[in-house]
C-alpha cells in the first residue's frame, strides 16, 4: 500500500482537482484506490456525490480504527472508494494524538484497510496540524499543487524550511504546476525559475480549464466526462509520472 | 471488509421499473435503468445440454455470447465473428475458457431464439449516487418473458442493499420457474448415464435386461447425431454403451443362454468393426495440437502429412460408418436386439438366471477384483506389456460391472471405490494409447510410398513422435505402478470387501431363492 499525499499549504490552488482526479486514474490504471477526504471543508466528497453520513458525524468516530474502516463509500468508479469528509474532522488530529508513539499514528489508523487497496490518496487539509505532520512523517510521496505566482512560490519556499526544520524528508516533496496560464508571461517565468532550482518538479502540469471548473456541475472527476480535453488529460499523464516516480 | 452478500431474484415477467420507483419513492431513492433494446439472440447447447444442467443458458447475440447462470453470475465476451461448433474455435474469453472447461468435445447447437435485455440498474440516493448496482437479464420469447437481477452491493451502503432486496423480494414472482419453463425452451433431456432401477432380489435376468435395456436407449440416441458427424462424441457414446451391453452380457455369465450370449456377441462385433478405425482416428486428430507440441518444430512439416493421412483415413472410416447405421440390415438387428431385451421372461435363460440380483452381482464384482488384484500383484517394473494389457482390460471390465451393478448399493461408497479404479484406469489407458499409436504411426509409414515427395519428411517426423511416445509410455508405466499399491492397499481390499462381501448365509440362501 503506497500512502500518496496531496497537500498545499496554501488555499484554493486546485489540491481538490488534483487528488480526485489523480485517485481516478490510479484506479483506472489498475490500482485498488482509496481516496481520503481529509480537509474539512473539503470538496473531494461532493465531487463524488457522497454525503458525510450521521455515523461520520459521531465525536466518537475516531476512537476505533474499525469504524474508519466502516466509514468507507465505494464511489460510482471502478476500484475507486472515498473516505468521507465530516465537520468534526478536525477530530482526526485528536484521534492521533491520543494514540501512543506519535510516528506511526497515521500508518495505525490505515490499519485495517492495509491490505485492501494499492493506493491509499490523502486530499490535505491546508495547514500545519498534528494531521499534516503526520502525513509529512508516513506518506511515500506528497504532492504538491502550486499556480505559478510570486506568492504560491512563497509558500513552497515555506513548505520546504519547514520539512527542514522538523528534518522532514524533503525528497517526497514532488510540486506541479497547477492551474497554469499560458497567456500570463508571469506565469510561464515563475515556472522557469522554479524548475531552475527545483528538479523534484514534475514534468507534466495543469493548465487552467473551465473543464475543471465544471466538475462542480458534472459532481464527477473531469477525467471521468471530459478526459480527451488536453487539460483534463493532463491528470492522467500526472498520475503516470507519480506512479513511475513510486515505483507503483 | 464487511460487504453483504448478493442475492438474487427471478421472475416469470418483465421488470417493472416504474411499480419499484413508486416502492422507493418513500426512501427517496430511485432505481435508474439504461433504456437498452432488446437483441435477438439464440440459445444454444449440446446434445446432453450440459449449459442447462450447469443452471446456465449460453445465448449468442449479434454482439456478444453470453452465458448466465441463474445461481451465479453472467458472463460475456464479443460473439465471434464465424460460424463456430465447438469451445475450442472460440476466441480467447472468460465463456470460452468456461465451455473449453466444462465441454471440449461437444459440438453446440441451437435450442431456440431468444430476445435478451441486458442492463445494469443503479439504486440512486438524492445526491445521484449510485448506492448499490442491480444487474438485470430480461429474456423473452413469444408472449413469455423471464427476468433475473442479482444484485451488486456498495461498500458503505449495506442499508441501501437492504432496502433494494426487500423490494425485489415483494415483486419476485414464481422464483422457481427456470427459464426453459417460463420460455418454452426444449433443452434435450440425453445423458450418457441414464439412471437404472433395480431390485435386489428381482431374479438376475430381469435385471440384465433392465441394464441392457438402458444402454441400448443410449445407442440408438446417438444414431442421429453420429450419422450428421455433429461432433466426436456421438460415435464414442455410441460404442461405450454398446461395449457396456457386451460386457454385461458376459460378464452376468450363466443368466443368458450359451447360444444366444454367442449370437450376441457375433452381432456386436459386426456391429462395432467398422467403427474401430473411426474412433481411432478421431482420437489421433483430437490431440493434433498435443502432437505438435511433442516434436520440434522442424519435424512439423512431415506431422502435417501424417494428419493428412490420418483425416483421409477418417473420412472413409465415417463414411463406411454412415453407410452401415443407415442400412436396414442394421436397424433389423439393433430393433432385434432390443426386443430380446424388452420381456425378460422370454430371454432364453441359463443356470444363473434367477438368481436374486444383489447377491449375484456382489459374488461377481468380488471375483473380478480379487481377479485383478491377482494381476497387478505381480507386476513389477520388469512385467511385459502384455501383462499391463491384459490387467487393462480385466479392470475395464470390473468398472462396467461395478457401474452395471451400482443401483444395487450404497452410491456413496460405490462412487469411492470407482473414484480408485478410475485413477488407475486413466494410466492404464494412456499407457495402452500410447502403444497403439506406435503402431499405427509405423502403419503409417508402410503405406505411404517411399518415393514420394514428402516421404522423408513423414519419417522424421514419425520417428521423432515414436520417441516421444515410448517415453510417455515409460512414464506412464512408472505411473502405473505408483497407482495400483493404492489399488490393493489393505484400505481398498476392506473397502469392497465391506461392499461386496454380504454374509455367507444370505448369499446361500439368495443363491437359491427363486423370484416368483
Amino acid at each position: 500500500m503506497k500512502l500518496i499525499a496531496c497537500y498545499s499549504n496554501k488555499g484554493g490552488v486546485g489540491k481538490t482537482a488534483a487528488s480526485v482526479n489523480l485517485a481516478y486514474a490510479s484506479a483506472l490504471s489498475g490500482n485498488r484506490t482509496l481516496l481520503c477526504d481529509l480537509d474539512p471543508q473539503g470538496a473531494s466528497g461532493f465531487y463524488f456525490r457522497v454525503k458525510p453520513s450521521e455515523k461520520l458525524k459521531s465525536n466518537t468516530f475516531f476512537e476505533g480504527t474499525k469504524k474508519f474502516a466502516n466509514a468507507i463509500r465505494e464511489s460510482d468508479f471502478h476500484n475507486l472508494d472515498l473516505l468521507p469528509a465530516n465537520m468534526s474532522f478536525r477530530g482526526f488530529d485528536i484521534f492521533l494524538s491520543r494514540m501512543k508513539k506519535s510516528r506511526s499514528r497515521l500508518n495505525k489508523a490505515l490499519k485495517p484497510v492495509d491490505g485492501e487497496y494499492d493506493i491509499v490518496l490523502l486530499d490535505c487539509p491546508p495547514n500545519i496540524s498534528l494531521l499534516s505532520e503526520n502525513i509529512f512523517k508516513v506518506a511515500d510521496c506528497i504532492v504538491v499543487p502550486v499556480i505559478p505566482t510570486t506568492l504560491s512560490q512563497r509558500t513552497l519556499e515555506q513548505l520546504y524550511e519547514f520539512f527542514k526544520k522538523q528534518g522532514y524528508k524533503s525528497s517526497k516533496i514532488f510540486p506541479f504546476f497547477s492551474m497554469v496560464q499560458q497567456s500570463k508571461s508571469l506565469h510561464l517565468e515563475i515556472m522557469e525559475e522554479i524548475r531552475a532550482g527545483n528538479k523534484q518538479v514534475l514534468n507534466t502540469w495543469i493548465p487552467f480549464s473551465t473543464h475543471i471548473e465544471r466538475m462542480g456541475v458534472h459532481r464527477a472527476p473531469a477525467l471521468s466526462y471530459a478526459g480527451k480535453e488536453g487539460a483534463v488529460a493532463a491528470y492522467a499523464q500526472l498520475w503516470q509520472e507519480v506512479q513511475k516516480g513510486n515505483r507503483i | 471488509m464487511n460487504l453483504p452478500a448478493s442475492q438474487t431474484f427471478m421472475l416469470s415477467a418483465g421488470i417493472n421499473v416504474k411499480k419499484i420507483n413508486a416502492i422507493l419513492k418513500n426512501a427517496n431513492m430511485t432505481l435508474a435503468g439504461n433504456a437498452c433494446e432488446p437483441e435477438e439472440g439464440t440459445v444454444l447447447d449440446t446434445f446432453d445440454a450440459t449449459v442447462h444442467k450447469s443452471d446456465a443458458l449460453l445465448i449468442q447475440t449479434e454482439s456478444d455470447l453470453v452465458r448466465i447462470c441463474w445461481s451465479g453470475d453472467v458472463m460475456a465476451q464479443a460473439a465471434p465473428e464465424s460460424e463456430w461448433q465447438f469451445a475450442r474455435d472460440l476466441p480467447q474469453g472468460p465463456v470460452r475458457d468456461l465451455l473449453l472447461d466444462l465441454l471440449p468435445l461437444r459440438a453446440f447447437t441451437p435450442v431456440g431464439q431468444v430476445a435478451i435485455i441486458r442492463d445494469t440498474l443503479r439504486l440512486l440516493d438524492d445526491e445521484e449516487k449510485t448506492c448499490c448496482r442491480v444487474e438485470s437479464v430480461t429474456l423473452s420469447r413469444g408472449e413469455n418473458t423471464w427476468s433475473w437481477l442479482r444484485t451488486r452491493p456498495m461498500r458503505g451502503y449495506t442499508d441501501s442493499h437492504t432496502l433494494i432486496c426487500d423490494i425485489l423480494k415483494k415483486v419476485e414472482k414464481h422464483k422457481d420457474r427456470l427459464p426453459a419453463e417460463v420460455l418454452n425452451l426444449r433443452f434435450s433431456d440425453y445423458t450418457s448415464k441414464p439412471a437404472i432401477r433395480l431390485s435386489e432380489n428381482a431374479p438376475a435376468r430381469k435385471s440384465l435386461c433392465t441394464i441392457v435395456q438402458t444402454f441400448l436407449q443410449v445407442t440408438r440416441r446417438n444414431e442421429p447425431g453420429l450419422i450428421d458427424d455433429l461432433d466426436t462424441e456421438f460415435l464414442h457414446q455410441w460404442r461405450v454403451s454398446l461395449r457396456k451391453v457386451r460386457s454385461v452380457l458376459t460378464l452376468f455369465k450363466g443368466v443368458v443362454a450359451t447360444e444366444t450370449l454367442d449370437r450376441l456377441k457375433q452381432d456386436f462385433k459386426d456391429i462395432m468393426q467398422d467403427t474401430n478405425l473411426m474412433r481411432d482416428r478421431d482420437v489421433y486428430l483430437l490431440s493434433k495440437d498435443d502432437y505438435f507440441a511433442l516434436v520440434p518444430p522442424h519435424a512439423h512439416p512431415g506431422l502435417e502429412v501424417l494428419f493428412e493421412l490420418l483425416q483421409q483415413d477418417r473420412d472413409e472410416a465415417f463414411g463406411k460408418v454412415k453407410a452401415m447405421l443407415e442400412s436396414k440390415a442394421y436397424k433389423k438387428q439393433i430393433k432385434s436386439i432390443q426386443k430380446l431385451f424388452e420381456n425378460p421372461k422370454a430371454l432364453p435363460k441359463g443356470p444363473k438366471a434367477d438368481a436374486p440380483s444383489k447377491a449375484f452381482a456382489a459374488d461377481l464384482v468380488l471375483k473380478r477384483y480379487k481377479k485383478v488384484c491377482k494381476l497387478a500383484g505381480n507386476i513389477t517394473d520388469k512385467t511385459p506389456d502384455e501383462s499391463i494389457h491384459e490387467l487393462r482390460i480385466q479392470c475395464k471390465k470390473l468398472r462396467y460391472l461395478i457401474e452395471s451393478a451400482q443401483p444395487l448399493f450404497n452410491v456413496k461408497q460405490v462412487k469411492h471405490l470407482l473414484k480408485t479404479l478410475k485413477g488407475l484406469q486413466a494410466h492404464l489407458g494412456s499407457f495402452n494409447d500410447q502403444s497403439v499409436q506406435q503402431a499405427t504411426l509405423a502403419q503409417c509409414l508402410d503405406r505411404y510410398p517411399s518415393t514420394a515427395p514428402n516421404a522423408k519428411a513423414l519419417a522424421e517426423s514419425i520417428g521423432a513422435l515414436t520417441a516421444m511416445l515410448y517415453r510417455k509410455q515409460l512414464e506412464e508405466r512408472r505411473m502405473i505402478i505408483e497407482n495400483l499399491s493404492r489399488f490393493y492397499s489393505p484400505d481398498t481390499q476392506d473397502a469392497f470387501n465391506a461392499l461386496f462381501a454380504l454374509k455367507n448365509t444370505t448369499t446361500k440362501q439368495a443363491n437359491t431363492r427363486v423370484d416368483s
